[in-house]
């Protein structure tokens, strides 16, 4: 099995390698710098909100027209440019390795879900040159692109280009998932049934699904936006006998399972990496796949949390209530589950598994204010920072720490080198305090009345907004910390060897070298 | 082929173009297609007659990418024999996916119908609405759907028989079924008794002055069903192209000899398609055309 | 004749405010203690998590506890934690619901009032009371005189209702999707075009309440303040016959199309 690397290195030379890629690591790394940078630019976005909003008043923007199309970009970014691709990129470059297969099932469409993404971004950028509405250039609207703002209230250019970047990207989400699903359930190591599988593989396969049956609905509705746009369609205009709400239903149900199935990548990489820092590999894993299974279920269906001002009748809403407070039962199981392989231990802390623990309570936090947002409350909630909080924890800093932990972690493996213990260390002290820094304040705004979206406020809520603004460069300081260390570990080459990590990393892709060469297990792995 | 000393049955493909290629015409595609739709904008300076052909290059590239990747495919099947069993798996499996996103996709199209028809508080259709006939050129379209339906058994059934010319002859009869459902599709819809959504609808401005980069559009409520009606039907039609691309590139490949009983996932695959086509056209038939015939003329 | 020089009570939010505003209403007392209770249970929840990872740190970190143990499964374990998890989300399901339906379950209202979102204020319309509308939009701070208003909070003419009755607000959008909300009362309701959403509130105490809304509430950004002004029935009664006089003969709003 160890020999599987001693093929001689075939690997096509110069730009040649990425730009007809076919091999399944070389697209997983494009993603994996792709939504790296892509992240770099929501976060400055962030970064520039956060800092004009340390102060009542407009001190870096000039009018509040031009914080608003940032307000709306920065969602775009950092859910279709950073997260999601991150959590793709994570998976092409992983789960042939993790399941102990040579490639993806199809590995050309991967290159193309992954040229997508770029060209998507070029396609977005563009909307940022031209006429959003008479106001100026960009499209300001609420960053679900909801009608009909984003149809006669955004009769410019901008607006178009932001729908055909994210049918895009909708696309690439499209290709990747169903790659994912074929080589997933199609090519395991032989023995490797699904019950041996380990847990990386089992969070995309379900997140994949979550993909597949959400995303066309996304591209429907935008399709349908489009229409009424241009082509005198009225699906979403009152004047015309259509209906508005629909269009958030459609991107909300969208929308909440994206949510879901960024945060389940992470939660499968989390999983690795207790596993291999606790002693107790593999501990409880299937009662972790069984939740998993359902939280995306239930997830899949409780889009009514982002829709509890809308006027839905009562029996809906009390749907949504029900199904919204139940995804909370799986998701403290997995919280629960994660937490028992911990006890009972013998728990070496390397900063791997500082991000995986650190990732827990975000975690709590991201599903305990979505449960919080269904209804009930709703009314008082809706439309505030509390809702910004809630979804900042759940999808965006969740995530983000747990694929840094996944980052940290495989790190050696993608690139042959050990990464500075201590540098990953501060990084993951910095993101973790600024990250709830900065957005932990945006609960108590909110509960106190301050709305989403403004960049301008009332005096009386300065305070809470300085500490915010104080978290965002707390955390962008942890940003710059990641780059050092990257050019650090690039810089020095301290060699990782096979397995850096002990006998705790026990997967397959660990019995690999590092880097892996070009071509892997030419002869297949056998799992007993 | 780079199959060099591996030990399973996997296809590892080449370095492909066709993936950059197809991702970039599509960028092209994209942006031609926002240009040419915002006519009254400036774009650096490109004159209005050039936009629609920026949208037109980016379509026939983007067609040719796919064309020249499907090239490959077939090559690396008939020629090198890429596609064992477990290759053909993994395509049976993203066929199923594929169908799977396009359920959805037409669930959601349809789902301001139901919403409308079901919910929406006012007579549906709209009053005054008067949707087509179903007796006249819809059931004669379902007729023709049923006929390329019992074609495409009777090819998959020639071809696992072994028999060739049987197979030419049935797959040529599918094609030819599926051309004419197309266009009794699109006859249809160009001869419908009303137009898409406004005729001729546009966005003005608002008058009030608070409003100024406000636009509206001022209509009937009758349009939605009209939007509804076409954007359904409309994205039905384009499928059905794709099945009808689906069947003819089949009648050359049989031609060619490539469908044999063992393989022939290429004919599987349009067979798939097209079966589903056959589901989700009797379900909008029903829904659309009879329903909404049905209750325009016995709700008043 | 702007109201509101000499009200006692006034919701605002304070700096470093830590939980809801003051119910000024028995919804918003209601929807305090369901949020009471949520967030009550679910810090509960997330002191346990952050003690048993402390816990974990201190107790089985590989030098204290070098050989981990050798449990087998957690089967039981785990579905009695997930039983747990599910009784505690049935007892907040229970006031959740019935907060939910009270806030969909209007009683038989006292007064009607029209909320028109627009891009940058709002029209009430009282079509009910004297069939008058009229356009209330945020006070700036050079033309708001000496009257000290709250900083980006007050609006020229806020809605005037009666302390201690039943308000129907009827909320739509004249353009795009607006968000009518004033957290002290427990009410926030959606204004879509074309549509016409229902909810209410019933004010316990005389007072101004605010309500904000920016990303929501149309084309820049900026906040749109919702201002509701409750008084008491003597009050109310000399200001709608001031409206009905004032907003009849035109002035500073426009008229109600209706309107003789």
């Amino acid at each position: 099995m160890t020999d599987a690397g001693s093929v001689r290195d075939d690997a096509p030379r110069t730009w040649r390698r990425y730009v007809y890629a076919v091999s399944h690591r070389d697209i997983g790394i494009m993603f994996l710098c792709f939504a790296a940078l892509a992240g770099i630019v929501g976060f400055a976005m962030v970064l520039s909100m956060r800092g004009e909003m340390m102060e009542p008043g407009l001190q870096i923007f000039r009018d509040s027209r031009r914080f608003c199309v940032l307000d709306t970009g920065s969602g775009i970014v950092t859910l279709f440019f950073c997260i999601l691709p991150a959590a793709v990129g994570f998976g092409y470059w992983l789960i042939p390795l993790v399941i102990g297969a040579p490639n993806l099932a199809f590995v050309r469409m991967g290159n193309l879900s992954f040229w997508l993404m770029p060209f998507a971004f070029a396609v977005f950028s563009l909307s940022f040159c031209v006429a959003g509405d008479a106001g100026g250039s960009g499209l300001c609207a609420d960053w679900t692109l909801s009608p009909p703002l984003s149809t006669y209230g955004s009769p410019g250019p901008a607006a178009d280009f932001v729908i055909a970047a994210m049918l895009m990207a909708a696309v690439s989400l499209l290709l990747a998932a169903v790659d994912f699903v074929a080589t997933i359930l199609n090519m395991r190591a032989p023995g490797m049934t699904l019950s041996k599988m380990p847990l990386l593989p089992w969070s995309l396969l379900i997140a994949s699904f979550l993909i597949v049956l959400a995303t066309p609905a996304l591209s429907a509705a935008l399709i349908m936006l489009l229409a009424d746009r241009h082509f005198g369609a009225t699906v979403f205009n009152p004047a015309g006998g259509g209906n508005p709400l629909l269009y958030r239903h459609l991107f909300w149900y969208f929308g909440n399972a994206a949510a879901w199935a960024s945060v389940l990548p992470g939660i499968g990489m989390v999983g690795h990496v207790v596993y291999a820092f606790s002693g107790k590999p593999g501990f409880g894993r299937l009662g972790i796949v069984y939740a998993m299974i359902a939280l995306a279920a239930v997830g899949l269906i409780g889009w009514g949390r982002h829709l509890s001002t809308a006027g839905m009748p009562f029996d809906l809403q009390a749907f949504f209530l029900i199904v919204g407070l139940a995804v909370a039962a799986p998701a403290a199981a997995l919280i629960f589950a994660l937490v028992a392989v911990l006890w009972g231990g013998s728990i070496s802390f390397r900063a791997p598994m500082l991000w995986a623990i650190g990732f827990l309570p975000v975690f709590a936090v991201g599903v305990l204010s979505a449960a919080a947002l269904n209804g009930g409350v709703g009314a008082l909630l809706h439309g505030s920072t509390f809702e910004t909080a809630g979804d900042g924890y759940l999808v965006v800093f969740g995530p983000a720490m747990a694929f840094f932990a996944g980052w940290y972690f495989w790190f050696p493996k993608f690139a042959g080198y050990r990464w500075s213990d201590a540098l990953a260390k501060l990084h993951c002290v910095l993101t973790f305090v600024g990250g709830n820094l900065m957005l932990f304040p945006l609960f108590l705004l909110g509960m106190a009345g301050m709305p989403a979206g403004a960049a301008d406020y009332p005096a009386v809520f300065a305070g809470w907004n300085h500490l915010a603004g104080v978290g965002a460069y707390i955390a962008a300081a942890g940003g710059g910390v990641f780059l050092i260390g990257l050019f650090e570990a690039l810089i020095v080459r301290r060699r990782a060897g096979a397995n850096p990590w002990g006998t705790g990393a026990d997967g397959l892709e660990w019995t690999l070298p590092s880097p892996p060469p070009y071509r892997t297990f030419d002869q297949l792995p056998v799992i007993r | 082929m780079n199959a060099g000393n591996a030990k399973h049955d996997y296809h590892l493909a080449d370095p492909s173009p066709w993936p950059f290629l197809g991702a970039l015409s599509a960028f092209i595609m994209v942006t031609g297609a926002v240009i040419g739709l915002n006519g009254k904008f400036d774009f650096i300076g490109i004159p209005p007659f050039v936009r629609p052909w920026i949208f037109g290059g980016g379509a026939v590239l983007t067609l040719a990418s796919l064309a020249g990747w499907w090239r490959d495919v077939i090559v690396e099947s008939v020629r090198y024999g890429e596609h064992k069993p477990v290759v053909k798996l993994s395509f049976r499996f993203s066929m199923v996916l594929f169908l799977v996103i396009e359920t959805v996709f037409f669930a959601a199209l349809t789902t301001i119908y139901f919403g409308s028809a079901l919910f929406g508080g006012a007579a549906w259709p709209p009053a005054g609405l008067i949707p087509p006939d179903p007796w006249r050129q819809p059931l004669l379209a379902t007729l023709v759907m049923a006929l390329s339906v019992s074609a495409a058994v009777w090819a998959r059934r020639a071809v696992c028989r072994g028999d060739k010319s049987g197979a030419v002859l049935a797959i040529s009869a599918a094609a030819g079924l599926s051309a004419i459902f197309v266009a009794l599709l699109i006859y249809g819809l160009a001869h419908a008794p009303f137009g898409f959504g406004f005729d001729g609808a546009r966005m003005v401005p608002l008058a009030d002055p608070a409003h100024v980069n406000m636009v509206s559009l001022i209509g009937a409520p009758s349009a939605i069903f009209s939007s509804v009606f076409f954007l359904v039907l409309g994205f039905f039609a384009l499928r059905s192209v794709v099945g009808v691309a689906l069947w003819t590139v089949a009648v050359f490949r049989a031609l060619a000899g490539h469908l044999t009983p063992e393989r022939h996932f290429g004919l599987t695959a349009a067979a798939w398609y097209w079966y589903f086509g056959a589901a989700l056209w009797l379900f909008l038939y029903i829904s659309i055309y009879v329903m909404g015939y049905a209750l325009a003329f016995s709700g008043r | 004749m702007i109201l509101g020089e000499n009200i006692a009570t006034s919701s605002m939010p304070r700096d470093w405010q830590f939980g809801p505003p003051d119910a000024a209403g028995p919804a918003m007392a209601q929807i305090c203690d369901l949020g009471r209770l949520l967030f009550d249970l679910g810090g509960a929840v997330l002191l346990l998590l952050v003690v048993a990872l402390a816990w974990v740190a201190i107790r089985f970190n590989v030098r204290v506890h070098p050989v981990p143990d050798r449990l087998q499964s957690n089967t039981l374990m785990l579905m009695s934690w997930t039983g747990a998890c599910i009784v505690v989300l049935v007892v907040l399901a229970i006031p959740s619901l019935l907060v939910l339906s009270n806030a969909t379950a209007a009683p038989r209202p006292d007064l009607t009032v029209t909320a028109i979102g627009r891009t940058g204020y709002w029209t009430y319309a009282y079509p009910e009371a004297g069939d008058f509308r009229f356009d209330s939009r945020r006070l700036h701070a050079k033309t708001a005189g000496d009257n000290k208003p709250p900083n980006m909070m007050a609006v020229d003419y806020p809605m005037v209702v009666p302390v201690n009755r039943t308000v129907e607000i009827l909320a739509t959008g004249a353009d795009v999707v607006h968000f009518w909300s004033v957290p002290a009362l427990g009410v926030g309701i959606d204004a879509i075009p074309g549509r016409i959403n229902r909810t209410w509130f019933r004010a316990s105490k005389p007072g101004i309440y605010y309500g904000l809304c920016a990303g929501a509430c149309g084309a820049d950004g900026a906040i749109v303040p919702v201002a509701v002004k409750v008084v008491g029935d003597a009050e109310y009664r000399a200001w709608l016959s001031w409206a009905i006089r004032e907003y009849a003969e035109g002035g500073v709003a426009d008229r109600f199309a209706a309107a003789p």
